[in-house]
């Protein structure tokens, strides 16, 4: 009888760790290049859709802290639900500092609705109150390494990379969300620390590269 | 007499947790996904530690995983690929999932119909989980959180790919290391 009882308790125990364990890793993912946090962002100048061209040395030269980098588009689905939080979130940031500058790194030829015409009427249509410029050559896209949009960037007053990701931890759903991860990367660096998280992730769209 | 019939019943908890841990595989009606979705409550939906959770009973099963949206066009384009390999894993321990990422309050409206749309033959789950910040990296590190994304689970082996496969040929030599 014992001999059964404990043949039952040996199988349970066994079937525990089986379930246990199957959380080894073997990872083989592509990886994105690009800026990793720290690094010192190389100047660039794009075409925005007020018709000037602007460099991001023009902020830091207006009086900037720091810009808010947001790799976005008027196609994406997500880009489109986070189109309301990114304009709040620049009438926030701009007056302690920290512009957004909304950047579209989206191959018109690939991403119908990507064309300038169409970025400059989403602009006035919404009435953005950032810069919404075009990455036609897509280099400042790939410099960065943003793989979908919407993603952002926190530069620091060095045009340092000090966060980079989600705007917030609810792409999907604005009034949902409990963290405010850009925000917060903000406020540290008005206090002088690190933000906490520096990385975080998010869904959208992958971004049209031309390849 | 008690000890006899406690033993009994012990062995029968076991046989009956021994089936519950089958491959998911031999447990689901081997026909089309499309002709049993027909509303959303017919579409398995969780969050992450669901998925995971549902991932780790397939004993001996290898998941090829994709994630997908109906709102993701390229996600659409490369469905057909996943598709043609269908016929190819029945009967066997290999499975493919297609893990929406739809938004939540559009997905009764969207998923049953894009499924019977494109008559999608393998299995769709719904992944309904809030805060992707909380999961992307358990997925992989590397991983932007675009979508498409393809995620190969077999024991002991992951595999990853962000973005698309150009063509059935790419996503074949993908995941053949892994079935």
């Amino acid at each position: 009888m014992k001999q059964v009882l404990s043949f039952a308790i040996v199988m349970l125990t066994g079937l525990g760790i089986f379930i246990q364990s199957r959380h080894s890793e073997n990872k083989a993912g592509d990886s994105t290049e690009g800026y990793q946090l720290g690094d010192q962002v190389v100047d660039f100048k794009l075409s925005g859709v007020d018709g000037a061209s602007h460099s991001l040395s023009d902020y830091y030269r207006q009086g900037a802290e720091g810009v808010i980098v947001i790799f976005t588009c008027n196609i994406c689905p997500v880009s489109q639900r986070n189109e309301d939080r990114i304009i709040a979130l620049h009438q926030k940031t701009s007056i302690l500092g920290f512009p957004v500058v909304a950047i579209n790194t989206n191959d018109p030829e690939k991403s119908s609705g990507d064309d300038f015409a169409a970025m400059q009427a989403r602009a006035s249509d919404k009435s953005y109150p950032f810069d919404y410029l075009q990455d036609m050559t897509q280099e400042v896209g790939k410099s960065f390494g943003a793989g979908h949009t919407p993603q952002a960037f926190l530069l620091d007053k060095e045009q340092r990379v000090r966060y980079m990701g989600a705007i917030d931890d609810s792409p999907y759903n604005a009034a949902n969300a409990s963290q405010h991860f850009i925000e917060d990367a903000v406020n540290h660096l008005k206090q002088g620390t690190m933000p906490d998280p520096a990385i975080t992730k998010s869904i959208g769209c992958s971004i049209k590269y031309r390849t | 007499m008690f000890l006899k019939r406690l033993s009994y019943a012990l062995t029968a908890v076991v046989v009956i947790l021994m089936q519950a841990c089958q491959p998911v595989s031999s447990r689901q009606p081997a026909k089309p996904f499309y002709e049993q979705a027909l509303t959303l409550e017919d579409i398995p939906k969780s969050d992450f530690t669901g998925l995971q959770k549902r991932l780790g009973v397939g004993k001996d099963t290898t998941f090829i995983l994709n994630f997908w949206a109906t709102w993701c066009h390229p996600c659409i384009e490369e469905l057909p690929y996943f598709e043609a390999l269908y016929p190819q894993f029945q009967d066997t321990p290999i499975k493919i999932v297609l893990i929406s990422l739809d938004f939540p309050e559009q997905a009764a409206e969207k998923l049953p119909a894009f499924i019977q749309e494109h008559r999608l033959q393998n299995q769709v789950w719904f992944l309904d989980d809030p805060n992707p910040n909380s999961w992307v990296n358990t997925v992989e590190s590397e991983w932007s959180g675009s979508i498409p994304a393809t995620w190969v689970w077999k024991a002991g082996k992951r595999a990853f790919k962000e973005g698309s496969f150009a063509n059935l040929e790419e996503l074949k030599s993908f995941i053949q290391p892994y079935i």
